[in-house]
This record gives structure tokens, sequence and C-alpha cells, in this order.
């Protein structure tokens, strides 16, 4: 639902709600996260609101909760000390295709705050204001190149383990990690749309959305198939996981951006993924 | 195939570029932006003296002749028409989002759409297409701010790159993508401009000391990218900016009036005359040297020219005691395009 909407559904007054803000906190930028950034909300969602602070706040995502005409509020205090925390993604566009051990990596508790900066859903935003210096100094508008490579590394990764599991009894984790693999894949290929939210719970959403945008997206019915695959028939659901992580890596090789970086090219083609999606520089296998 | 016009008829009044250009054989050249302000400049020039032009925007240019409009949106998720870009020799991609869209509310994640992702449908289009050079319009701004106090940073090629917004890292990913569609024959080249400012500005003008880069300069830098035999770097920083060597640039960062003094009196001159305040410092100085160099650019739009410009108004505003015009200079190439005539 559009987060507009669920505002007027609550009755949200955002003045009166922003000043109850800055009674607590004082002057400070507030970004809108969570479900709400990306309009997947409903109307039991809470209002995750990411709020920066002049002040010196120590390093770690504080939060308050109060209640605000129909809904429930979170503040969440991101520190000034948490820029020291959070990794700079820009090396990840500013060097020549780093390879995976020189990737930034974003620790779990600040995802949520990335996420909220990139999605730039501002209540409040000064332009030289604790937030933005916090944008600039951790590259946040680079979370999904981040999303994309990681989980493509993680994609490839499962691949391995799944190669291993070969002893008597170890198919069905086999099948598992093959699953797994499949929401990897599909959190890479929804990263290239930039549909980033960090909570899994929204992955399906997403995908139905970003197959609205791109008929090239795996269709929903693949999807779920891979995704909660029939475990009746073993080797049937190894075909669905397989297939659907084989064409979510299709949707990430068709970007050239990063259809540039080696470990993209290795997963592609760890799962044999049909390269004729590289982009025409690349190299690309015999057919 | 020959040139069109000799160097005879281009008449001593025509900068060496332009005549270049003017005798060069007939290119057929793509736009990509052609609408825009820089775009729809080097459109003109370009037919106005006897090349063919695509350009390909949403919106179409002012109709001129040897211009054919082919509407696309690099925002949207089609690709281009096959075959848009046979033919040609060239194709400048100028096409982007700028901090200017940022500020009037544009979606962060627009930038990357159509600066990132339209540049990977313009590079597929060209190779796809047999075209042999392709010149993207970058920007210094990759370089990050200049230094707070001190000597001013010294821009060029070899500087390390610090993008800082969204529209600086998406520069950058494009610039990559251009370099990375050479390994497959396609000549790419980005040329990482300044800062464009209204010329009707004096501020402007002083900008030069920094970043500032005139649309004429500009088109000069794209025109040079494009005729040139070969394109000995993947990338060119290009300013208006003074021939300064690298100490001097570095001073700008403490004492900008003193190197001005010493190497650019007139300059100081004409601006104490007109009552202009000169800056006291620059955090950094953008250095065209290479592209000087393995281009023959030479920025005609630099401060030395204004300070001509400026002595040309002072004497006509003690002609005309009781008129206050600000000091202006015309942003628009127009006195140039009208020295080259159409072939």
């Amino acid at each position: 639902m559009l987060t507009e909407h669920l505002f007027e559904q609550w009755h949200i007054d955002e003045e009166a709600l922003l000043d109850a803000v800055r009674r607590d906190l004082g002057e400070c930028d507030v970004f809108l996260g969570g479900s709400l950034a990306d309009d997947l909300g409903n109307t039991g969602s809470d209002i995750d609101l990411y709020c920066f602070p002049d002040r010196p706040e120590p390093a770690s995502v504080g939060v308050l909760a109060a209640e605000c005409g129909g809904a429930r509020v979170e503040l969440h205090v991101v520190g000034t000390a948490a820029g020291s925390l959070i990794p700079d993604l820009t090396p990840l566009v500013s060097g020549t295709f780093p390879a995976r051990p020189q990737w930034p990596f974003i620790p779990e508790q600040f995802r949520r705050v990335v996420h909220a900066l990139y999605r730039d859903r501002a209540l409040v935003r000064r332009p030289d204001g604790p937030a933005e210096r916090l944008r600039q100094r951790t590259g946040a508008d680079l979370l999904h190149i981040h999303n994309a490579l990681w989980s493509t590394a993680a994609v490839a990764s499962l691949a391995e383990d799944a190669a291993t599991l070969t002893g008597p009894g170890e198919s069905w984790s086999a099948l598992y990690c093959a699953r797994l693999a499949v929401e990897a894949a599909l959190d890479a290929a929804l990263a290239c749309h930039m549909l980033v939210n960090p909570n899994p719970k929204w992955r399906v959403p997403l995908a139905f959305r970003a197959r609205l945008l791109d008929q090239a997206f795996p269709d929903p019915q693949q999807l779920l198939a891979g995704l909660f695959p029939d475990a009746s028939s073993f080797d049937t659901a190894l075909a669905a996981c397989l297939s659907a992580t084989r064409h979510c890596l299709g949707v990430v090789t068709a970007n050239a951006y990063l259809a540039g970086f080696e470990a993209v090219q290795d997963a592609a083609k760890q799962y044999g993924v049909d390269t004729s999606s590289l982009p025409l520089w690349l190299p690309r296998d015999e057919p | 195939m020959g040139g069109r016009t000799s160097a005879d008829e281009c008449g001593p009044a025509v900068a060496t570029w332009l005549c270049e250009l003017q005798q060069a054989p007939r290119l057929s050249a793509a736009v990509v932006g052609g609408s825009g302000r820089l775009g729809s400049w080097l459109t003109r020039l370009l037919t106005s003296t006897g090349h063919d032009v695509r350009v390909v925007d949403t919106r179409p240019p002012s109709p001129m002749p040897r211009m054919r409009f082919v509407r696309c949106d690099l925002g949207g998720q089609e690709s281009l028409p096959a075959g848009l870009f046979t033919g040609c020799d060239v194709v400048f991609h100028l096409a982007a989002l700028h901090g200017a869209h940022l500020v009037g509310g544009a979606d962060r994640r627009r930038f990357w759409v159509v600066n990132v992702n339209g540049t990977q449908t313009v590079v597929e289009a060209a190779l796809r297409d047999g075209v042999r050079r392709l010149v993207l319009a970058g920007s210094t701004s990759v370089y990050g701010a200049g230094s707070p106090a001190g000597p001013a940073l010294v821009l060029d090629e070899s500087s390390p790159l610090r993008p800082e917004d969204i529209y600086d890292l998406t520069k950058v990913a494009a610039e990559q993508l251009v370099q990375r569609a050479a390994e497959a024959g396609l000549e790419g080249v980005t040329l990482r401009f300044g800062r464009f400012f209204f010329g009707s500005q004096s501020g402007y003008h002083l900008r030069k000391l920094s970043t500032g880069l005139d649309v004429t300069d500009a088109c000069q830098a794209l025109v040079r990218s494009a005729l040139a035999p070969a394109l000995p770097r993947r990338a060119y920083c290009v300013a208006s900016d003074l021939p300064l060597d690298r100490a001097d640039r570095a001073r700008l960062g403490e004492d900008a009036v003193a190197v001005l003094q010493e190497r650019f009196p007139r300059l100081v001159e004409a601006a104490q005359r007109l009552g202009l305040t000169l800056p006291s410092r620059v955090g950094k100085s953008v250095c065209s040297d290479a592209m000087r160099q393995d281009l023959g650019y030479a920025p005609e739009r630099t401060l030395e020219w204004v300070t001509d410009a400026w002595a040309r108004h002072h004497a006509r505003v003690r002609s005309q005691p009781r008129r206050t015009l600000q000091p202006e200079v015309s942003p628009l190439p127009a006195g140039v395009l009208s020295t080259v005539a159409p072939c």
C-alpha cells in the first residue's frame, strides 16, 4: 500500500510527529525506513523512523517506541559514531571491479540504516546534516550493488556446498542448499532493479513488483516453485530450484555493471546461465 | 574521403578546431542527449559545418538541416531501436541526470537507471551497430571536493577518484562501462567536464580558476575527441583553464590573487577596474594538459578571453556613464558559429 495513503488512514499529523521527535532528540534528520520506505506496508505495520540527531550519540542504533495516530512509531536513533562502523561502499565503483576479498560488508545491525538512506524518503533533511554526511561517507547509494554482489557470492558458495553433499542421506541437505540459493539469487536479481528491502519477508512481493517492471524477471510461478519446492519428489524439487536460480542469475548477468565483476561471471558459469544475456563485451561460451 | 573545405576558405577569424571540423570528411554522428544544453550546441555546430547528426533524446531539439531526431528514453526498459547507430562514425553520449535533477526531487534510483543502465544501453547499441568511437560526457565532480585550506588539489587524469554523491557514483560506473567496451573493439573515451555556468555572470568566469567550463570549450573537446586519429587515454579532464603549471595551480589554494598578479596581471587589473572581487583561494584546479597535449585542445574561453571582454565592457561603460551594466559575456558561441559557413 502506498505509504501516503497509510498515513492518511492512520490520521498521522506529520508536523506533530516531528515535533515529538524533536522534543525527544533535538534537531535531527528523519528518514522513513522499513517496509513503508518501499510502499510495502499495511495497516498493521509500524512506522520506522530513522533519526540522525546533531548531538553526539553512542554508536549503537537505539529504538524508542511510541503511539501516534493509529500507528506505532519506532524511532531508531542513529548515533554519529555509527559512521565509523558502517563501511564505505564507494570502492565497489571507484576501483576496477574489485575481487571479493575487497568488497565492503555491512554489519547486520546497520543494514536497515543504510536502507533508509538508500530509499531516501526524508521527513526532515538538511543538506549538510548528519544523515547526508553519513550517506556520503558510506556510499549508501550503492546498497543495491553491495547486495547484488554479496547475494551472488552466496549463490556460488551454496552451489559448492551442495556439490559436496553427495553422500547417503545428504540429498535433503543438498536440496536445502539449493533452496537457499534461490533466495540469494532472487535477492541479487531484485537488487538489479534496486529493490533492496532488508526484511526477507518482502522478497516475494518485491519479486512480483519486479516482474511488472521487467518481463525478463522470472515469473511468479517459477519463483515460487523454487522458493517453496515440492518435497514429494527430490529430483523435481531440485530442478525447480536450479531453474529459478539460473533465471535470477540471468537477470544479474544482463546488468552490465554487475557482470563486470568476475565473481558474477563465475557464478553464472557455475549454474550454466545462458551467456547470451551477458553484455556484448564480456567473454561468452561458444553455443 | 577528402576534406570538404580548404584551410584558406576557413579564413583567419575561424578557430583552428572549427577549421579542422569544417575540413574533415563528412561525419555521421549520433548525439544522445542532443536536446540538452551541451547536446543542442554540439548538434548545431556539427550540422552547421556540414556533418550529419542523429539526435537521440526524449524531446526534439529545434529543427535544423542534416539533423534527424529519434525519440528515446534511456530511463525506460526498452533497448534502442536496431540500427539506430548504423553508419555512425561516432556516438556522443551526453544524456544524464545531474545534481540539478537531485535538487529538483528526482529519485536517486533514477540516477542509476539513466546514468549507468542508460550508458549500458548506448554502449551495447554502439557495439551492435559497429560504431568505431564513443565519447562519454563525464564529470570532474568524480574527484570530490577540493581542499578546505592550503594548496589547491591539482586534478588531472591520474588523481584518485573520490565520488561523493549519487551523480558522482553513477558517472564513475558509466566510465567503467565505456572502458570495458574497449575490450570489444569500441574506442571509448570519457571527457571529465568541469562545471558549466551561465556566461552572463561574472562569478561564472571566476570559477574557471577552479573547474569552470564554457560550452564552447566543451564542444571543442568533443569535436577533437571525434576527429583525433587515435585516443591515447581512456579519460581526459576538460576545463576552460588557464595554462598554469602544477605549482601555480597548487598555489591558487593559498593566494589566488598573487598567482594571477604574477601570471596574468591584465586580468587582475580588469577585475579591479570593474570592482570585481577575485577569490582569495580555490580548493581545486582542473588541469586540461593531457587533452592539450594529446588532442590539441586549446580552450578559448579562459579568463584571458574574459579579460578582453571585460576591457571592452569597461570601455563601453566609460562612454555611457549613466548605464550600470553588469560585465556580461555572451554564453553563446553564436559568434563562433557565424564565422563558419555551412559547406
